[in-house]
Parts: structure tokens; sequence; C-alpha cells
């Protein structure tokens, strides 16, 4: 959801820095006639950006406040401001041992197989896409692939269950009438990374796929018509002028999800999971840790120690990263 | 709403049983003979006390106190509210304000309550509303002064021990509930399986005596599983059958009995880790065995599904740590499609344990009229008529008699328990159990069972011990998420038993597991050092 409301706003922002430069020519022009025209000139814009901010502004700034709790040892009585300060010893449960370590390798490794193989087979679908000319099979391609999005994790979770069942899954099936043993799926944790990556890129293909298809859509034919009289065959045209001509929207996407690269959807792994300790080895991120955490505990000076963790290092990946892109690509930069 | 009932149901059992056994269990009567541990409950004040509360106010200058419990059915509660007031005012002189919870929010609520600091009078604690984590929260009042002060019927009803498993860091918080302590780990059973297959339920002593009617289930019933598991249910690891005290249930994987565990008759009260005892062993080895046997699902399904395969009678039974001595009649009515479940103690002696002192009354530290408070504890604990209006409502109105001589009643005729205006369903909310009228006349009786139960049970080493987990914190979430991952092997789903059992006691060492327990021998060593010497 907040992506939608970054690209709005980097719109909302564009326009306003066009309307800047015009303005600074009317500069002759009384205050108040500019202030129309700027209104006039943007108003609709502000207005659909409105939503949005608010959003954002409710629910990620109103609370910030309470990320003081990671360093309390919050006291119900005492109220959120009287509570004893504790230092870090709050982070110290996410770092302290071997369990720590695990959940935060998985948390990376999992996301970033997500973000690879999420970048990667949207990109390629919407090349695809992009080469069926027939507008009405193009729609019902794009309707089938983004239809699993709105499916919800927990009929995902089912889903997964059915095929991949020890007893009458489907997949266990097939290998019982091959002759070979089933397999009992899930107790053995060395097939989840797999599992999860394609259920994860099964459900959000299809809205990459559709923001990379509009990228590339907005190309000017004219640069393929000249790419074709210069002899350019069609893999040419994909690799020298659509791939660079949508690459600000791989690197806007990328920056977005490498800031919440600590963070795991809960939804997905409680619901594919389906709470089956044996797969905690290669299945327990940061984020369902801090969950068993809490419900057994009741302690949510952890869990505000962790999500303070969690934002931070995500701050600083994107700031990272976007200093990385503005190094070599400054106009691709996101700030 | 069907399955929301069952599942509703099935939420009851698993809140309370694990304390009071009262899961499923039907009312009882007030007439119970006193037992020999525990004090008769008065029929009526004691006639020296009256005075002082006999004065009648008129209803508009009395206090009102606000009373937090938990519901299933209360579209009715202004009329039980008015009913209450019409029976409290003249006897305490103050008025009740009645606030009901559904199951699910409750216990957020309360908390949520008790740390804003918003005034309120009386909570109902037990499975729902959890005690350690109210008290954790600072606003609850210590009622050490104020119940001998008001309500000293009840505080001298039970005994001193008794008092001190309510204690949380030598004070008590909770006016205990006396619901029938009794909780054995055993089987609840379909009858129609058992009478098809001629079993002999009543002559099984331990869990391998129920073999021969898992093979004629497997044998013979397609679809149906002989035990029902889950991902909260079916781990064989039952500390109390094996007579251990799992002292506190929040160190493991949640469910399954705690990972640590103190003796019966130990006297020196040793914390053990329970893997390294011949009985989990025993118990895992057990898993394994009927996993192989095909006697649990080989997939892990989730709670909800196991509710909704229960009602369609998909499964024959179910290893339960907290078989009581109630009948289960609405628990079959509810979950099982009225199916009789028949109920077969395993566990040899019954043992009390601090888990008793988790289920009772609270006053709010924030309430201005305590002594009001604990005063109204004192009247529903002695007063029958009380007592039933909360439990059933009114005569006529939400239940008629069917047998007043042995004070058994039933629903009205065309009101079902889904249909029911009043119904909280929660016997072990408001006060001393013995005054409950009965909905099953298998009932009739079960307080001699009960007290012999108890009489002839064993007391816990640590009975009156509550664990401060809060210098571990850090080691228990680490332990329980090893602990999570070797769930299996309380399962049987996890073969190489040897292997894993070696590994899961590395990692738990890794995780910190043996500061917890020197943490937790540290604790029980000081607190036994107050204990009077006997």
């Amino acid at each position: 959801m907040y992506d939608d409301s970054i690209y709005l706003m980097n719109a909302v922002k564009a326009r306003i820095v066009n309307s800047r430069t015009s303005a600074n020519k009317r500069a002759a022009q009384p205050r108040r006639q500019r202030l129309a025209a700027w209104i006039n000139r943007n108003g609709a814009l502000v207005l659909m950006a409105l939503p949005g901010m608010l959003v954002l502004f409710t629910f990620s700034y109103v609370p910030m406040p309470g990320i003081v709790l990671a360093f309390k040892d919050f006291k119900a009585a005492l109220g959120i401001w009287g509570s004893e300060w504790t230092g870090f010893s709050n982070f110290e449960y996410l770092f302290s041992t071997g369990i720590a370590l695990r959940i935060i390798r998985n948390t990376l490794f999992l996301n970033g197989l997500f973000i690879v193989a999420n970048t990667i087979c949207s990109l390629g679908t919407a090349v695809l896409l992009h080469e069926v000319h027939e507008r009405f099979v193009s729609r019902i391609y794009q309707s089938v692939l983004f239809f699993p999005y709105f499916v919800s994790w927990v009929i995902v979770g089912y889903f997964i269950f059915i095929l991949f069942g020890t007893e009458g899954g489907f997949i266990n099936g097939i290998l019982g009438s091959f002759g070979l043993e089933p397999v009992n799926w899930y107790s053995n944790p060395a097939y989840w990374p797999v599992i999860l990556v394609l259920a994860n890129l099964w459900h959000s293909l299809g809205y990459f796929t559709v923001i990379y298809l509009a990228g590339m859509l907005a190309i000017n034919p004219e640069y393929f018509e000249a790419a074709r009289i210069d002899g350019a065959n069609r893999l040419q045209e994909v690799w020298f002028i659509m791939l660079p001509l949508v690459r600000p929207l791989v690197i806007i996407n990328l920056l977005l999800a490498i800031g919440r690269i600590f963070f795991s959807n809960l939804d997905l792994y409680l619901n594919v999971i389906r709470n089956q300790g044996a797969l905690l080895p290669t299945t327990d991120v940061i984020d369902t840790y801090v969950f068993r955490s809490i419900t057994v505990l009741g302690n949510f000076n952890m869990a505000a120690a962790a999500g303070f963790f969690q934002a931070f290092v995500g701050f600083a990946l994107v700031v990272l990263c976007n200093w990385l892109v503005r190094r070599f690509e400054p106009d691709q930069a996101l700030f | 709403m069907l399955n929301q009932t069952k599942l509703m149901s099935a939420v009851i059992c698993i809140g309370t049983t694990m304390m009071v056994s009262a899961c499923a269990g039907a009312p009882v009567a007030p007439t119970a003979p006193p037992a020999a541990t525990v004090a008769p409950a008065p029929k009526a004040a004691d006639p020296t006390k009256a005075p002082d509360v006999a004065k009648p106010a008129p209803a508009a200058d009395v206090p009102e106190l606000t009373y937090h419990f938990v519901a299933f059915k209360d579209k009715d509660v202004a009329i039980i509210e008015e009913a209450v007031n019409k029976i409290l005012i003249p006897k305490i002189g103050a008025k009740l304000k009645l606030k009901t919870y559904g199951f699910s929010d409750a216990a957020q609520k309360i908390a949520l309550m008790l740390q804003s600091g918003e005034t309120c009078d009386l909570i109902s604690v037990g499975g729902f509303i959890p005690y350690l984590p109210s008290v954790a929260t600072g606003g609850l009042a210590a009622l050490d002064d104020l119940l001998p002060k008001n309500a000293p019927n009840l505080w001298a009803r039970y005994k001193p021990e008794w008092w001190n498993a309510a204690r949380v860091n030598g004070k008590i918080y909770n006016a205990l509930n006396y619901t029938g302590w009794t909780s054995y780990a055993g089987f609840w059973a379909r009858s129609d399986l058992i009478e098809k297959y001629k079993f002999d339920w009543k002559n099984t002593k331990k869990w391998e005596d129920w073999e021969p009617l898992f093979d004629n289930i497997l044998k013979n019933e397609n679809g149906v599983t002989p035990l029902l598991s889950s991902d909260v249910w079916g781990q064989f690891w039952f500390p109390t059958y094996y007579g251990y005290d799992p002292v506190d249930d929040s160190i493991g994987s949640g469910r399954g009995g705690a990972l640590v565990g103190v003796k019966v008759g130990d006297p020196n009260r040793t914390v053990k880790l329970v893997l390294d005892t011949p009985e989990y062993r025993q118990a895992i080895d057990l898993a394994r065995t009927w996993y192989s046997k095909g006697y649990v699902a080989k997939d892990v399904v989730p709670d909800n599904d196991m509710i909704a395969k229960r009602g369609a009678l998909k499964y024959g039974g179910f290893m339960f740590p907290g078989t009581g001595d109630f009948s289960t009649k609405s628990m079959a009515d509810a979950e099982w499609k009225a199916v009789p479940i028949f109920t077969q103690h395993l566990q040899q002696k019954n043992m009390l344990t601090t888990g008793i002192g988790r289920t009772g009354f609270t006053v709010c530290a924030t309430s201005k009229n305590q002594d009001k408070a604990v005063k109204f504890i004192e009247e529903i604990n002695q007063n029958p008529e009380l007592y039933n209006l909360f439990n059933f409502g009114i005569e006529g109105k939400h239940w008629v008699w069917k047998d007043k001589a042995t004070k058994i009643i039933d629903l009205p005729a065309g009101v079902t328990a889904d249909s029911a205006a009043w119904l909280p369903n929660t016997y072990w909310q408001f006060g001393d159990r013995r005054q409950l009228y009965l909905t099953d006349p298998t009932d009739v009786g079960v307080w001699d069972r009960i007290d012999k139960g108890i009489a002839d049970g064993d007391v816990s080493p640590v009975m009156g011990f509550t664990f401060n987990r809060k210098p571990v914190e850090k080691e228990i979430a680490q332990v329980n998420t090893v602990a999570k991952e070797f769930e299996g092997l309380n399962r049987g789903s996890a073969d190489n038993v040897d292997a894993k059992l070696t590994e899961y006691k590395s990692k738990l060492k890794e995780a910190g597991v043996d500061k917890i327990i020197a943490e937790m021998q540290k604790q029980v060593n000081d607190w036994s050092a107050t204990l009077p010497k006997k």
C-alpha cells in the first residue's frame, strides 16, 4: 500500500518541480495569482495524494514515539514515560545466541530470494506480455496473473497443504503412482525455502508484472521503429531499449524491497508453514520469532526492540543503496 | 455459526481444563457434603456477620461496582444485572454494573484496561483473563488484609497452602474459586466406537492398554483417525501422568508439558530438565510407536481443522492432560455431535499444583470500594441463589427445574444452548462450584469423588510456588524456539529418536536452559526456606 502512495508522491513531486520552474518565469505576477495558478495546476494531484499521505502519517508517524519502549522496562502502572530506562538490554535476546543468528540469516536469505525471483520473473513475464499484440488476449493474461495477488494467504496455505500433504497430498500421490516412497514434506526443512519462494512468486508475480508492463507500454514506439530500421532483432530490442528504459522502475522497487528486507510477511509464514516446529531451521524469521516470544512471554519491550532494529537497519540499507545508485546513476536515485 | 460454537467450547476446554479440569463439567449441587479437606460452603451467611450488611439502602444511593467477566451468551445481561442487584443491595449495600466479554478478546481488553489505569472494581480471572499477566500489569489490589476482614467465611474455608497458590511475590491477588481441583491425564473417547468393538475401557490402566481399540478403528472405520491431534494437541509428554509438576508451563513449546519439572515426593525439590528423565524417554517412545502404527494423523492439522473434523466424528478419542470428575455431556453435545464421551483416568493420583491459584475473583487497584468488592466475593461464595443467577439466569425464564430434590435443572422448552439469552457457560468464574445446580444426573455425588480424589491425591512439592520469569526471559525465548523445533519428538513424527534427543539436549544447553533451571532452583530454594518446618 505504501508503494502506491510513494509512486503518487513522486509524481506529485515531479509536477511541483515543473511548476516551480515555470513559476519563476512568472515571478512578476502578484502572489495571490501565483497561488491560484499553482492550485489550478496541482490541486487535483495534491488531493489524490492526500489520503495516502494521511494513512502514512497516521500509521507511520503518530505511533513513532512508542519506539522508546524498546529502551524501557514497561510497567503499566508507571506509564510509558514513567517506566524505567534499561538501555539496550531488550535487544540482547535478538543477538545473544545461535538462534538469533539463524533468524537473521533466514530473514535475509529468504527475502533476498524473494526479491531476486520476483524481479527476474516479473520482468521476464512483462517482456513476454509486451510481445502479445492482441489487446484482448493480453488483458486476459494480465488478469490471470494478477488474480493470485487477491487470494488470502490463509487459502494459499491450504493450496500448499493440498499439494504437499503427507497423506493424500497431490505430490505424494504422483510420487506414489510412479512407485516412489511418499515424502514427509512438513517435517523436512530443506525443501521449504524453495516452496516459500514459489508460493510468494505465484502470489505477487502479477502485481510486479503489471507495473513493469505499464512502464514498457509507456516507451515511445519510435525507439523500437528506429532500432528495427537499424536491423536490431527482438532480443536486441529488449536488451538495449526496453530494459534500460524500465530500469528506473526496477530500481525504485528494489530500493523499497531492500528497505523492508528485515521484515517478513507474517501472513505467509504463519499460513504456509502451518506452525510446524520441524521447519524452523530454514523458515524461522525475525517476525515469527518475536511473535512466538510475545505470545508466550507477553513482553512487549522485546517486540518493540525487534521492530526498532528492523526499521533502523532497513532505513540504513535504503540510504546506503540510494547512495550507491546515486554514485553510479545519479538520475535514477530515489532522493 | 455452528463452527464458531464448537470452536468456542473447545476454547473453553483448552482455557480452563489445564488448571481446573472444569471442561465439559456439568453443574454441581450445593448440598454436597463437606470434604475432609475443604470446609463446607455455608448455605447462608454466618448470623453473627449478618447485621452489618442487613440495612437496605435505596438503589440510587449505593456505590456501583463494575464487574468484568467472560460470557458465552450474554444477551439478557441487563435483566440479570437487575436481578443481581435486587439480591445484592440489601446484603452488601452496593450494586453491580456487569461488563461481559467474548472469549477471544477478553484478555487483551482487560490487559488494556488494567494498563491504562481505567477505574474498575472486580474481574474474574481464569483461562481467558489470565491471572499472572493481570498481576504483572500492576493493576490488581493485594487481598491479604481485605479477605480476612471482609470475607471471613471464605478465608476460613480454604487451607493456608491453597491460599499460598494464589500468591505472587508473596501477596495474594486472587480470591480462589473452588472448582473441584481434580484432574487426571487420561482418555476421552467416543462411546459408540467403544461399544461397537466391546472394548473393556474401564479396566485400562495405562496408555498402551488402549491399543486394541485403535487397531479396530484403523482396520474397520474408514476415514476415522484413532487419536485426535492438531498443532496444539497430540503431544505425548504429560508431566502429571509421570508424576512431575511442570512448575511453569511457559517454558517449552507452549503445549505438551513444560521442559522442566519437579518430581512428586522429592524432598529436595530438585528442578530437573525433563529430557534427562527416563519418563520423558518413555513418553516419546510411545509417541513414535503410535505414530508409526498410524494412530495419529501423519500431517499436523491446524486446531480449527481439528475442531471441524472432531465435530464430523473423524476421530476416535482424545489423550487429555486433565480429564476430570464432572460429566462430559455438555462437551459431547457441543463438540461431538452429542455422541456420549467416556472418561477414563489413567493418571493414578490427582496432583494439586500451584495452578489452583489461578482462577478466582480479583479486585482492581483503582477500585474506590475495595471493601464492598470483597464483600460481594464473600456473598457469591455462600449464596447459591446469587451464584446460580450468574451461571444460569432467572428461573422460569432462562432455566427450569427438572428435579428439584437433586438440584437438576434444564433449559426451558424450545431453548437450546445456541439460542439461550443468558448462558455464560463458565462455572469456574463465579465462586465456589459446590453451589452449582446440575444439568446432568450422572453428576449427582460428584463431590464425593472429587473430595476423595483430593484427599487420596498428591500435593506437589512446589505447590504454592510461582516462578518469577523476569531474570531469564531472554533464555526462555530462545529455549522455547528450540522446543518448538523439536516438537516432532513429542508427537512421534521425528524418526531417529536417539540422535534427535541428543541434538535437542545440546541445542537447549546452547540456548541457556541451564541458566533457567539454576534460576528456578534458586527461587524454589528461597521459597522453601520461607515454609514452616514440619
